[in-house]
């Protein structure tokens, strides 16, 4: 078998981290797998098992997306290897030394200047974390229909993934707030920062990934489960999008960005974005989209199966919304008697849930000062709501699971009852 | 601080400061390249220090008059605390 002589590593490092990165590229020095570049991955290549000495620099002047050193980086590479030390390579801000003299003298040596970079650099991302955080915060706060919120699929992904963007940025902060305390206390008590351990960062990662793989199983599971094609096109778009970006970014890397340099190529690049965008993505939304007029759920309850004879040209409307916390079916049914002109219509709700609070919070928003609190039979529900309205009637019927509003001008019989019951499963 | 001010009482590229602290402190105090760099932009900033000629990558800077003025409080100060200790410690030793 052909010996290895590279090998990648996807490793997650924060700014605060990089003892960390240091620590880890010398055991694996010694294990005989040399660092050779930062591409996205941490490229090794085998080399004699050897003890080295690296270090892990933050470059400010370095722009996150660079994948070639900036003439600015260009200057502090001069100054370290002016010091002895080797340059390794460049990632964004990270620019990485080597050495296999012991007694050289630190890139740091004043551990105040080191901590300062550090903090900076990390704030600048929760900056762009922050403001990220508060147009979510914003855009939630402008569309505030609960119900709807609750019952379709889009509208729970998208909250996920904003409980997600949030969980990750706020742990990452507390974190980085902890760091920013006991880098401090060190400093005050004239010792070298500290850093977490890769062990911890391993665990660390470990519970900020976590809920992420959770949530992209379980959204996979459902909708599969579901056929709930609205939300596969959803996450279908939201793969196509992830790997357009990955692309990107390998194209980038690909020809050496630094934001110095290559201002033409940037250009070049968000161009084929946007005729990607406009020639591929556009017109696949609009293919998608096509799936989701079509309803995959029967709703039982028709004028026919209330045995009101009406004809063909009756005016019929349905719209079915479902998740795994509840459910919002809407179905009208109407008719006009060509003789009279006198209007048949039946129109009802039906809320669905499992969880008591979310059958609660339907009552209360759907309840009006206009209801008044009816006797149970013959609908044997734990609470009923009706209203009148000159020949219309709204009864609001809630069971334990399921809440049935009807509104319509057929006076419904015990035989009606009973078949509704019967339809929603009550019975 | 006081090392790198010293060194720049006269122009220097930025790149031989390092030399120039060792030499001055007789091979007691090291500057890593990192905090050298980090400190000259701060510096500048401050108005301590300006770039004087810049060869390409090649920078090189010499202390403004602001930058000597707080180099010679600092050596005040320095040697007060010298002053301070001198009759003790003479008297110890």
């Amino acid at each position: 078998m052909k010996e290895k002589t590279t090998l990648k590593k996807l490793l997650w490092f924060e700014l605060y981290e990089t003892d960390a990165i240091k620590d880890y590229l010398e055991e694996m020095a010694l294990k005989g797998w040399r660092l050779k570049a930062i591409n996205k991955l941490y490229i090794f290549e085998k080399c004699e098992p050897q003890k080295l000495i690296y270090s892990v620099e933050i470059f400010e002047k370095a722009k996150r997306y660079d994948t070639v050193p900036s003439p600015y980086t260009l200057e502090f590479i001069d100054y370290c290897e002016a010091a002895g030390w080797e340059y390794v390579t460049s990632a964004g801000t990270l620019v990485i030394f080597v050495t296999d003299q012991e007694n050289l003298v630190p890139i740091q040596t004043d551990q105040m200047v080191k901590y300062t970079i550090i903090k900076k650099s990390a704030l600048k991302i929760f900056g762009i974390y922050a403001i990220i955080i508060l147009s979510m915060i914003f855009n939630s706060s402008l569309s505030h229909d609960f119900i709807y919120t609750i019952t379709v699929n889009s509208e729970l992904l998208s909250i996920l993934f904003d409980i997600l963007v949030i969980y990750l940025g706020l742990s990452q902060f507390i974190y980085f707030v902890y760091w920013c305390n006991s880098a401090k206390k060190c400093i005050k008590a004239g010792k070298k920062i500290k850093s977490l351990n890769r062990k911890n960062i391993r665990i660390r990662t470990f519970f900020q990934l976590l809920p992420i793989f959770i949530s992209i199983i379980f959204t996979v599971y459902s909708s599969c489960k579901r056929q709930d094609y609205s939300l596969i096109s959803f996450m279908f778009l939201g793969f196509l999008l992830s790997f357009i970006l990955l692309l990107i970014g390998a194209i980038l890397a690909k020809k050496g960005y630094s934001r110095e340099k290559n201002k033409k190529n940037i250009i070049k690049i968000m161009t084929i974005v946007i005729l990607i965008v406009s020639f591929v993505l556009i017109p696949a939304i609009h293919v998608i989209s096509d799936f989701e007029v079509e309803s995959h759920c029967e709703l039982p309850i028709k004028l026919e199966d209330l045995e009101i004879n009406a004809s063909s040209q009756k005016n019929t409307y349905d719209d079915v919304n479902s998740t795994f916390l509840a459910s919002l079916s809407e179905f009208t049914d109407s008719f006009i008697y060509k003789e009279n002109g006198k209007r048949i219509f039946l129109s009802y709700t039906i809320f669905e849930s499992k969880i008591d609070f979310l059958i609660n919070t339907y009552v209360s928003d759907s309840l009006n000062d206009n209801y008044t609190s009816q006797d149970n039979t013959p609908w044997g529900a734990n609470a009923i709501y009706k209203y009148k309205k000159d020949n219309d009637e709204k009864i609001m019927v809630v069971y334990e699971d399921v809440v049935f509003i009807y509104y319509g001008n057929i006076k419904l019989d015990e035989n009606d009852i009973s078949y509704i019951k019967t339809a929603l499963g009550v019975e | 601080m006081y090392y790198i001010l010293l060194s720049l009482t006269s122009e220097c590229c930025g790149v031989d400061i390092m030399q120039r602290v060792s030499i001055l402190s007789d091979g007691r105090v090291a500057v890593g390249p990192g905090t050298l760099y980090s400190l000259l932009s701060r510096f500048v900033k401050e108005n301590l220090i300006f770039e004087t000629n810049s060869d390409g990558r090649k920078r090189s800077y010499i202390i403004t008059a602001y930058g000597r003025k707080l180099l010679s409080a600092e050596y005040n100060r320095l040697q007060k605390m010298i002053d301070d200790g001198k009759d003790i410690m003479e008297g110890i030793f």
